[in-house]
This record gives C-alpha cells, structure tokens and sequence, in this order.
C-alpha cells in the first residue's frame, strides 16, 4: 500500500446491504453537516453502482432537506435533460423527485449552447460551497467521474470538458443507456479529480463483479493518470463500500 | 511525478498542413497549446525540441509482435524453435514487445492475429483483455486487435497463414472473439469471396464500428465492388498478400482493381522496401490520394532478435533473408512472411523514397518532394490516416485538445541518404523514451 492511511474498507455480501450502508452513512454524514453548520453541501453520482445507495438515501428519516444543496458529477454533452440517459433525468428521477425541496439544485447542463461558458458557471457555484459529502463510483475503465484515462490528474478547474473512452462508452452501452454505441455522445462536463478531492467526506460505492479489476486498480494499483480512481487512495476520508463480486481481486491483507 | 512533460520549446510542428515552428504547451495528457508563448520556467519539465521535428505517434494497425512475441501463437523459445503458449509467459513477452514498439515510436497499437486454431486465438485475446486491465498504463498504446487470419477462405492466396485454420466467419466467432478480448477488436479481414454471407457481415461489422478488411483474397472485381458498397474499408497489405489481380475483363477482374479504384477504401502498405517496391508505392499514393493510404510495419515476432536463421511459427516453416532483411516462406522463391520492420525505419524509407524524382510503374513520372513535404506525407500514412481509418479523433495529428503522443525526430544525412534518429517519444504527456 503506498497510502500512509489505513483504508476505510467495508465489503458487503451483496448491492442491496452495500445500498442500505452507504445510503444511511451519507445520511449521518448529511444530518452532521446540518447539525454544524446548517446547511450541507451533497455531490452526487450517477450511473447503476448509485441504485441501491441512492434508494436507501432517499428513504432515510429525518434529513431536513431544504437545508441539502445538491451538486453532481457529470453530465453528457449535448444530450437533453429529457433523453433518459442524461444524469439529470437520472437525478430527478431517483433523487429529487424522491426528496423534500431542496435548498438549491445544481444541474450540469450538458446541452448549454457554449459547454466551455457552462463549466465556468457550474465551477464558479462550487467554489463558493465546499463540499461535505460526496458520493462517487469508480468506472469499469478505473474512471473517477468522467476522468477517462488518462485523466488529468492536476487541474484545479471544478469542472471540464473531457473526452470520453470507449470502454467507458462500452459500459454506458452495456448498463443500457443507450440503443447505440452511436448514441454515447463522445464528450462529457465532469467534476475534475482534485475538485473531487476537495470534498470532506468520500463514499465510494462500488458494487459488481464486472468493476472488480477497476477496484483493484483503484485501491491497490499506482496512483496515477491510467485509473483516476486511484487518487482516493491519498484522501483521509474515504470510505469504500463495496459488494463480494466487485472486492473478489482485491488482495487478502486489504480485505482483512 | 517524473517524465511529465508540460512544454516543448522550438520544435518544428508536423502537422498535415504544413509545418510550423511553435512551442507546444501539454496539460492532462493533451495538447494545450500551441504557438509563439514561452513556458514560465515554474510550469514544470520543459523540453528543448532545438529546431528538431515533432510529429504525431505512430499507428500501427498491422502488427503481428516483435521481439519473440506473436500475438496469436505466444512466446517464441530459441532453444525448441517453438512457441510456448501459456499465460504467465505470453504476458510477460507481451509487456517486452510492447516496451520495444514505444522505443521505436509507437503510440497507438493494433496487435494482427494469425490463423490459429480458434480455441488457441480465444484465449490469447482473452490474456491481451487480462493484461489490458492489468496494467491499465498500455491500454492506450496496446489499442485493440486486428483479425487477420481466421476468416481467409482460398489457400491459393494463403501467403504465410496455414490454410489448417482458416474458418466460415460468422457473426457468432466473431462476438466470441470481441467478447474474449474485451471489446476492442477493431479490424476484421473478411475476404469478399465468401459472396453473400461477406455483404451480411460487412454491414453488419461496419454498424457495430469494427473496421471490414480484405486481403489473402481471390474476389473478383464484382465481389470488391459489392463489399464495398457494404462498408469494406480497408485492403491488407495491399500488393501483398496476396489478393487477386487480372487485367482481363472476363472473369470480372480482381479485387485489387475495385480497391484501386474506390475512394472508400484505404490500403495498407509495407513500407520496408521488400514488400513493395518503391515505384508501386509511389504510384498506390498517386493514385489514392495522400488520405488513402496506410504505412504500415507488418512485424513478426522475429523483429528485434539477432541472430535468427530460421523458424517455426504456425505449423508453417519461415527463413530470414541472407541479409537480415526480410522473412521468407521457406523454400518458396518470394513468398514473404510478414517484416521485420519497425515505424521509424519506414519513416526513414518514405523520406529517402520521396525524396527523389522515381519513374513509376503505371505513372510516368513521380516528382521529388522537399524534406518537409515527404515527411508530412510519411507522417500522415503512418499516424493520421490510420487514425481516421478507426475513429480515433483524439489521436493522429498534433491540434490543440488531441493526445499528447509526440516523437521528436533528429533527420540527418548519412551515405544512404536520410536518417532518421527518435530523441524522444512522449505517450500522454508522459516522456518515456
């Protein structure tokens, strides 16, 4: 390991325990912020590894919620809230609509007519609100949000335009997302992997046997530009929560 | 971290327009910038290109293995004259060879299979998917898989594939072979001559975004034309092969002509200098259009080891040339079996070639181009067309945004003419080499 810190490592023996886990620990995390400061600062993701935690968020008792500012990830460019691939149809859909109002809503809009003045605005926000809990995935390419690899590992730009692999548009295919591999728009607005790191608390949900090599990158491979995920490795308050399938690599001495 | 580069100073640009002399400024493994700026001296590593040319990495989408690897048989042992096909080896010769191709330049790879037994062929792909995810920093130079060998229908134009494994190809080998090795099959070679069931695949391949390819093929010219029309782009190893050629308007001609003849088509070319002429090539590229045509290396696992008299590789028996230049079918006259070459070598050969006035085959005359525009045409054929062959907008050409895969090129004069020398190679803004 070359992490000085020990990992905050939780395997569960399936996606609905690692749901109901990760879920319930963002809430604490949520109602703490609240507790402290009043208000609390959300990232959150998208895509299928969310399901279960998304579920389990949701259904969880007293947050107040008009207090929760809501920011995410990334979104795909050129692709309309209305298209049911877009994160934000996501977001509505098992997020929002799913939730008490909001204090406030920040959407990517991946469709903005200039993308370049879109990530100023949406990075322009996040600058003024420090993030507090943070709730990740890590790709079947390693990625960390839309950090494709190789990603770039050192801006300090909130949010930026970024190319998208084909192994990931492979897997946005595979998740059925799209009818296409056409389809997959080629570019992307992403939260960058330092913006990533600035957040206080990260929960990173993982479940899956198909992201089990990307897991193993992540936690045990080189921290580096080729599986952006693997700089959680250097934040102090990670915590991993993943299922049997997607931890079944990952060496024994971590796991123990 | 080490290696990063983050600026090039005084380099000359090679990009397909022209050439410019420019600093080039990198962040996040791209391009970022590109003109007159200097680089405060806190930016990070900075790199002095001294007027030298940087150009593009190159993309070899025909390549077989080199240093005792082949990608379809394994790792060649000396002392047996055989191949080991077993995982722990294949992947450590795999990681060799793939160390070898960035030395001479390479930054975007397609690994050519051979025919093989098919249970044999699964599995190396399935071992190129398990090292892929391995070593996640050679996905981007080890880009996917070429299928060269397997669906070769007439052992007239076998060439060095032993007919003992050629296949009907069907939608169902193929997805086995796309599943296996983890969705990066690129480039399928399906021989017209398999007439209907060719067309069905060819649209359906070119849907799906994979590369339809003919070679080793006796189609004639009605059968290359109807391909074509269903999305084939790509002629393997063009003038080798070999593929049906005939003059002769009864018998309906042969795939070569439609090949020739069709701007949807683009056609790799062996540009060591034994494959194919001199003169051909320079008459393939009057013809197509500085856009139509590939450079390609063709390498075989032979490439790289010293020494090598003969071989044994695919149940077929090879020889390598008095002069180490080129590999035989033995005891044939001029049957090749696949090169020796590696890219900066037919970097140097396309210079030399283009360079001079040459008398062509079937065109009279072919002018000599200036340094600087032989080597944007040599570096078109062997980075950007390839790249637009398969889709890759991010790689090929060196524009603000693309990939930052860079060779700096020391070109000097030696008693054999150009000669060129790679001082650097930067994969992803990384310098590595």
């Amino acid at each position: 390991m070359k992490n000085s810190t020990p990992m905050n490592l939780h395997i569960f023996p399936d996606k609905q325990a690692l749901g109901r886990a990760s879920g319930q620990r963002a809430a604490e995390l949520i109602r703490a912020a609240i507790r402290q400061a009043g208000r609390a600062h959300l990232l959150l993701a998208t895509g299928a590894s969310q399901f279960e935690t998304l579920a389990a968020l949701t259904a969880a008792k007293d947050i107040d919620w008009s207090q929760v500012v809501m920011f995410h990830l990334d979104e795909y460019l050129g692709l309309p809230a209305t298209h049911p691939a877009s994160f934000r149809a996501y977001l509505q859909q098992r997020f929002v609509q799913r939730v008490g109002p909001l204090r406030a809503v920040h959407f990517i809009q991946g469709d903005a007519p200039d993308a370049q003045a879109e990530c100023e605005r949406i990075s322009n926000l996040i600058r003024a609100h420090p993030i507090d809990v943070a709730l990740v995935g890590i790709g079947e390419n390693g990625h960390l949000a839309f950090n494709d690899p190789p990603a770039d590992m050192e801006t300090e730009a909130p949010y930026i335009r970024v190319n998208l692999d084909e192994a990931c548009r492979r897997q946005q295919l595979g998740e059925g997302w799209f009818a296409s591999l056409e389809e997959v728009p080629r570019q992307a607005i992403s939260m960058s992997v330092q913006q990533i790191l600035k957040s206080k608390h990260i929960l990173c949900s993982v479940p899956d046997a198909r992201k089990a090599q990307a897991v193993k990158m992540a936690l045990e491979g080189p921290i580096g530009e080729w599986c952006a995920a693997s700089a959680l490795q250097a934040h102090p308050q990670c915590e991993f929560f993943l299922d049997k399938d997607s931890a079944a690599l990952l060496s024994e001495s971590l796991k123990a | 971290m080490s290696g990063y580069v983050k600026g090039i100073v005084n380099a000359k640009v090679v990009q397909p327009q022209g050439v410019m002399s420019v600093n080039v400024g990198i962040a996040g493994g791209r391009i970022s910038y590109l003109g007159p700026d200097t680089f405060p001296s806190r930016t990070g590593e900075i790199l002095q290109a001294k007027g030298k040319y940087l150009l593009p990495g190159f993309i070899d989408i025909h390549h077989h293995g080199v240093l005792g690897f082949d990608c379809s048989w394994g790792s060649y042992q000396r002392a047996t004259d055989a191949f080991v096909h077993e995982r722990a080896a294949f992947q450590q010769s795999l990681a060799r060879a793939l160390a070898h191709c960035l030395s001479r330049g390479i930054t975007g790879l397609l690994l050519t299979t051979m025919a093989a037994p098919f249970e044999q062929l699964l599995l190396s792909l399935e071992w190129i998917r398990e090292f892929r995810l391995q070593y996640p920093q050679w996905q981007h130079l080890l880009a996917g898989i070429n299928l060269e060998g397997s669906f070769i229908r007439d052992p007239a134009y076998a060439g060095a594939q032993n007919p003992a494994w050629f296949y009907e190809p069907g939608m169902q080998r193929i997805q086995q072979l796309q599943h296996a090795c983890g969705e990066v099959l690129k480039i399928v070679n399906l021989p017209p001559e398999h007439g209907r069931l060719a067309v069905e695949l060819t649209h359906e391949l070119s849907k799906q975004g994979i590369v339809v390819a003919a070679g080793h093929s006796g189609a004639s010219y009605e059968q290359g034309m109807q391909a074509i029309e269903a999305g084939l782009k790509l002629g393997v190893h063009f003038l080798n092969g070999p593929s049906k050629s005939s003059t002769k308007p009864f018998g309906g001609g042969g795939l070569v002509e439609a090949m020739l003849q069709s701007d949807a088509v683009s056609l790799e070319l062996i540009v060591d200098g034994w494959h194919i002429h001199p003169a051909y090539v320079r008459d393939v590229l009057a013809r197509k259009g500085p856009a139509g045509a590939i450079a390609i290396t063709d390498s075989m696992f032979a490439g790289g080891l010293q020494g090598l008299r003969s071989f044994s590789l695919g149940g077929l028996k090879g020889a390598v040339s008095p002069g180490g230049d080129y590999l035989q079918l033995a005891g044939t006259a001029d049957t090749l079996f696949g090169s020796i070459l590696s890219p900066d070598k037919g970097l140097q050969n396309l210079l030399n070639w283009l360079t001079q006035p040459m008398q062509g085959v079937w065109h009279r005359r072919h002018p000599a181009l200036s340094l600087e525009e032989a080597l944007i045409q040599a570096s078109v054929m062997l980075s950007t067309n390839p790249a637009r062959l398969l889709g890759w907008q991010h790689r090929g050409s060196l524009e603000c945004g693309k990939m930052a895969d860079l060779l700096l090129l020391d070109i000097g004069q030696g008693s054999a003419g150009y000669e060129v020398k790679l001082e650097a190679v930067i994969l992803a803004g990384r310098q590595l080499v």
